[in-house]
């Protein structure tokens, strides 16, 4: 009895180590990641020394300047986009119980840029979109427009991809993904190319990138990071129980649909406002989850904490490779986390049970 | 497994006459053609459009008829029917009714390839391009049959391998699109299929590889129709499979990656016209391949002319159209097929 409860407690103590361990360690490389990203770029001399002075005894210079108004609101853009992309995986894996479910295959981003490309054509003017303000959230810019976007798109996927009538192959469910996308991806070229002005702005910004952002793109996406942050945390054991199966959710009390549907809004929250500051990045959302479960297990407590840390590194790595493609001319991130990820995906494929 | 997927294969319409039914087609298609060569910013009468085709019109629309729209209907045909054709073989082969040219990587591949050709060496003549971009094609398939290879090739996997391989080669047409911002707006619309500025310079370039693979895949149409019966009794009846499968797969690169290297990916053209053409004529291949091949014609031909009259002068790429029309017919077709 006693040998039981104490090796209960040494596990339990043995698996909080290797939580700690996992923070520790990936939060340092997140720290190193953020550093080496506001140090390196096609001006000299900004070093980390720079970072730290321009904290605490911001002098003007333009070595200043630059961490302050450039290097440092970039940095920051893409580990919340990162953190953003990856909370939404997450949820979106934890609620659809699929794991190849992610912002990028599952419609949302597409959906999102749609609605993000045909605010800014002529119908909808975005001069007005982004002069509306409201207090605490910032600049409200065209992040309601990319929220509408995602539930569109995520919805669409949703109910054709058959979730809703309890069919749950993934793959159909992917499949079903990339042809919406495609769709959704389509009309937005349509869009494009009819109201053709700003074209190039536009073809970039839908690459995925998080250069040339200011302080008021983080302003728009921090909250929304939170707002996702706290809904994973509140939705959190109830994940666990509907990784265990939907009748054992339901058996222990859980209303599935009220998961599915807080759920839902999270994803469309997180999703949706990272696409609008930074456009479709893809395959964040779909390989953070993963790799998170393979250093710390399902327990989405703990993954809630690691998920946002890690999307945000990888974001921030992939940053600061997407400068090295072309130097000193930037390239936009998301045909890195593309390179990255699609082999990744394949690994997944290869790997897991999915195609029975 | 093969008893579900066989079921898309079968086609329980009752066939009359399947020949009459393609006739039918050709007659649509031949005035789709008439139609669309008269459509477009500068409207030409249905009765002026024949005489300046033939040679006897009054002059005035000689040039753009002859310059401007002829070529690319000329390329909305060969193109249409190299994707269609493209489709029906990897769908016979693959017996996957969810393969298409997109799905098992050809077009990210071939679009990759041409891309960097097109805008690397600009200077390399035209009369390179099929080859570069079947080069490119055959890459990305024989990568995506590889990755999903594993104790045969199962549907699902294809295509989530086939969906990964697609993204990292689009992420490459991504790159070069960005990293060149000269052609921008071309290379939007190259991007999204269009059948925009193309010349009889390209057409001749394409058309002959069109012709000897088309021709190739009929001459290939009953050992086509021995595989669909399934591996074992292909080889009963004779076939070699292996090589019989390999030999299919390559011509449906070299038709789709030629068609991807004049204008781009028209979405879903080939997956949806073999279905389509299956629904109207069987699977018998000798009859099936011409009339997937008009149905893909008819297609593309539909999307560029709706693209041209929607709002001119602005033109609507016709991959623009056909994806519009194809993502929800692929779901369609996923609801069909729900037995895997």
């Amino acid at each position: 009895m006693t040998n039981a409860t104490n090796s209960m407690d040494n596990r339990r103590a043995y698996r909080r180590l290797h939580y700690l361990r996992a923070f520790v360690i990936s939060g340092v490389v997140l720290i190193i990641g953020l550093l080496l990203s506001t140090t390196i770029g096609a001006v000299e001399g900004v070093d980390a020394k720079v970072f730290f002075l321009s904290l605490f005894q911001y002098d003007g210079s333009v070595e200043h300047l630059i961490m302050r108004t450039l290097r440092m609101p970039r940095a920051a853009l893409g580990a919340l986009v990162g953190a953003n992309l990856a909370i939404a995986g997450l949820l979106m894996q934890g609620i659809s119980r699929n794991p190849l479910a992610s912002p990028g295959i599952f419609g949302v981003n597409a959906g999102a840029s749609l609605f993000v490309a045909l605010a800014f054509t002529s119908i909808y003017g975005a001069p007005m979109v982004s002069s509306i303000t409201i207090p605490f959230f910032g600049p409200l810019g065209i992040v309601p427009v990319a929220f509408l976007g995602a539930a569109f798109g995520g919805i669409l996927v949703y109910f054709l991809g058959g979730v809703a009538s309890g069919r749950v192959n993934p793959v159909r469910l992917v499949l079903a993904g990339v042809a919406v996308s495609t769709l959704l991806a389509s009309l937005m070229k349509g869009t494009i190319i009819l109201q053709d002005e700003n074209t190039d702005s536009l073809v970039y910004w839908l690459a995925g990138a998080v250069d040339g952002s200011d302080w008021n793109d983080v302003r728009t996406i921090l909250p929304w990071t939170m707002v996702g942050l706290g809904i994973t945390a509140y939705l959190a054991i109830s994940l666990n129980l509907l990784a265990l199966g939907e009748d054992v959710a339901v058996g222990l009390g859980r209303n599935i649909h009220v998961i599915r549907t807080i759920g839902g809004l999270g994803i469309i929250c997180v999703a949706g406002s990272a696409v609008a500051v930074a456009g479709p990045i893809t395959f964040v959302g779909l390989i953070v989850p993963h790799i998170c479960r393979r250093l710390i297990g399902v327990d989405h407590r703990v993954l809630l904490v690691l998920a946002p840390v890690l999307g945000a590194a990888m974001m921030v790595y992939s940053d600061i490779l997407a400068r090295f493609i072309a130097f000193p001319f930037e390239s936009p991130v998301g045909i890195v986390t593309a390179l990255v990820g699609g082999p990744y995906f394949l690994y997944l494929t290869q790997r897991a049970r999915i195609d029975r | 497994m093969t008893a579900t997927t066989r079921t898309a294969f079968d086609s329980d319409t009752r066939i009359q006459n399947p020949w009459t039914k393609l006739y039918i087609l050709l007659t649509i298609a031949i005035a789709l053609t008439v139609y669309s060569i008269g459509a477009g910013a500068i409207r030409v009468p249905v009765w002026e459009t024949v005489r300046t085709v033939f040679g006897m019109g009054t002059g005035e629309f000689d040039y753009i008829i002859q310059q401007y729209r002829m070529p690319r209907i000329a390329m909305a045909w060969i193109v249409g029917a190299g994707f269609a054709v493209s489709g029906t073989m990897i769908q016979g082969v693959i017996r996957n009714p969810l393969a298409s040219p997109e799905i098992i990587g050809i077009t990210a591949g071939a679009g990759l390839a041409s891309a960097v050709l097109l805008l690397g060496m600009p200077e390399v003549s035209v009369q390179l391009l099929p080859f570069v971009s079947f080069l490119g094609g055959l890459i990305a398939a024989a990568l995506v049959y590889v990755l999903a290879f594993k104790r045969g090739i199962s549907p699902t996997r294809l295509a989530l391998v086939g969906i990964a391989v697609s993204a990292v080669f689009t992420s490459g047409i991504d790159y070069l699109m960005t990293s060149f911002p000269i052609q921008l707006d071309m290379a939007l619309i190259w991007l999204a299929g269009s059948l925009w500025a193309r010349s009889w310079e390209q057409f001749i370039a394409i058309a002959p590889w069109i012709f000897i693979m088309f021709t190739g895949c009929l001459m290939m149409a009953h050992k086509l129709d021995v595989l669909a019966l399934g591996d074992e009794q292909a080889i009963g009846l004779g076939v070699r499979v292996e090589p019989t499968r390999l030999l299919a797969l390559a011509m449906a690169v070299a038709l789709a990656g030629a068609s991807v290297a004049v204008c781009g990916t028209i979405g879903f053209v080939g997956l949806m016209a073999p279905h389509m053409a299956r629904r109207l004529v069987g699977g018998q291949h000798h009859i099936l391949l011409p009339t997937a091949a008009l149905v893909g014609t008819l297609l593309v031909l539909t999307a560029d002319t709706l693209g041209r009259i929607i709002s001119p002068p602005v033109e609507i790429p016709a991959g623009v159209i056909t994806s519009i029309v194809g993502g929800p017919y692929f779901i369609y077709l996923l609801y069909r097929h729900r037995g895997w």
